[in-house]
């Protein structure tokens, strides 16, 4: 395996200890729990804001903990599996990181459900609310889609390779480009199986809370936890397809101008890098405020009623006002 | 719609949560053919013992408030005369097409009353 690989690995595993060792300090909590306060919309009430504080680092340490795991999990595969140099050794890691750190959320999440709750009145909603409550439309629509276009685009590449054009694939190892983007593939394809049961056994765990805003801060770490997990597939799946078509562009020999080779490889060299700002594009629109207040708008219409009044009286741009209405099918009328 | 349940009232908790979904029924806040939350997910949220809520859960479906369909959970079972109950049921059948189709409520509820002749 590339050495170099290796030392960016033990750097950033190096960064994420110094993380964890700062997130444990006071002041950087404060930070964390103002940003995130913004993120999604809700205000800080002094009474909850240690327990958010306290909320907010177990999943932070959570977090970070997971994507070590999920590192070193991937470093040692690349070095185990092929221990080739290969350019794309970095994206697979990237995808190992993101899986653990998601994993550690739910984990976190999940033990919420069980936090010991003083003998004060507690409420519950009559109706449980589900994953479209949480995540938008757009953020499930686009990871399966990614999902779907990975597999066409494999399915595309086997056909393309069974028919070789003027021979281009003659000198080209396919097996070894084809297993890794397949394994990749097919490790999409079960994500989505598995994202989906552990967003139903998350979705079907308790929301212990005492008041409305802690109710309401609750759907905002659910909500948060679930656009993560339902992003999983499409990032494996885009992944998939970055190294598949990345791998035939630099497989296939220079080929002759004007040829189909030339065509070829001018395609495969573009798509993945497409593929890449495409996912890259999402994942910032997944952080839009768009996104990270939907909960809000269906859970808690008022709050987003008052959020977006607040927003215009801070100037923010008009076209946000379409946007931030409250759902028609929201599920409470209770601000929080 | 929330239930609020106090642990230190001298109502047991069952019967808090017996009769707030039966007020809520009564207010309209719970229509027939709503789905409620498992005995485990409520008793969490609630935190109470998970008998507790199945205990309350069982009192609703003896007074025929609830239905129980088997893996699928409990619902609001419909209630009054066998017309009103096919009312009732056709009107949760009218209700799950519009989110289905994504007709607003104030759109479903207006071509409700243009089908039932009333003119605003």
């Amino acid at each position: 395996m590339n050495t170099v690989v290796v030392i960016v690995a033990a750097l950033v595993l190096a960064g994420l200890g110094v993380r964890l060792m700062h997130a444990a300090r006071t002041e950087p909590r404060e930070r964390m729990l103002h940003t995130y306060s913004q993120q999604v919309g809700l205000a800080l009430v002094p009474e909850i804001v240690p327990e958010l504080s306290r909320r907010i680092y177990r999943r932070e340490r959570a977090g970070i903990v997971g994507a070590m795991a999920g590192l070193v999990v991937g470093v040692s595969a690349l070095a185990g599996l092929h221990g080739n140099e290969a350019s794309w050794n970095g994206l697979l890691v990237g995808v190992t990181m993101t899986v653990g750190s998601t994993t550690g959320l739910i984990v976190s999440d999940s033990r919420s459900a069980f936090a010991p709750v003083p003998d004060v009145p507690r409420l519950a909603r009559t109706v449980s609310p589900g994953l479209a409550d949480y995540v938008t439309p757009l953020d499930r629509a686009f990871s399966l889609s990614l999902l779907a276009f990975a597999a066409l685009g494999y399915v595309a590449v086997l056909g393309v390779i069974a028919v070789n054009p003027e021979r281009v694939f003659d000198d080209v190892s396919v097996r070894s480009i084809l297993w890794p983007a397949g394994l990749l593939l097919a490790l999409a394809a079960a994500a989505s199986l598995l994202t989906w049961a552990a967003a139903g056994r998350l979705l079907g765990r308790g929301q212990p809370a005492g008041t409305f805003i802690e109710l309401a801060w609750s759907d905002a770490f659910r909500s948060t936890t679930l656009r993560s997990l339902v992003g999983i597939p499409g990032i494996i799946a885009a992944v998939s397809s970055g190294v598949l078509f990345l791998s035939l562009s630099q497989a296939i020999e220079i080929p002759l101008p004007g040829s189909v080779g030339e065509i070829l490889v001018d395609s495969f060299t573009i798509i993945g890098p497409v593929l890449l700002v495409a996912l890259i594009g999402w994942i910032l629109a997944s952080e839009s405020k768009r996104s990270t207040t939907h909960y809000l708008r269906r859970l808690w219409p008022e709050t987003a009623v008052e959020l977006d009044r607040r927003r215009h009286a801070r100037g923010t741009a008009a076209d946000d006002q379409r946007d931030d209405r409250p759902d028609e099918n929201s599920r409470t009328k209770t601000p929080a | 719609m929330m239930l609020l349940i106090d642990p230190l009232s001298a109502t047991p908790p069952y019967e808090q949560l017996r009769v707030q979904v039966l007020a809520a029924v009564h207010s309209g806040d719970l229509a027939p053919g709503d789905k409620l939350p498992t005995v485990r997910r409520l008793a969490e949220d609630l935190g109470l013992a998970a008998n507790t809520v199945a205990r309350a859960y069982r009192e609703l479906e003896r007074a025929e408030v609830i239905e129980t369909r088997g893996r699928n959970g409990s619902f609001i079972a419909a209630s009054g005369s066998a017309a009103q109950q096919q009312v009732q049921a056709a009107a949760a059948l009218f209700a799950g097409k519009a989110r289905q189709l994504g007709v607003a409520p104030d759109e479903a509820l207006a071509i409700a009353r243009a089908a039932l002749g009333i003119r605003s």
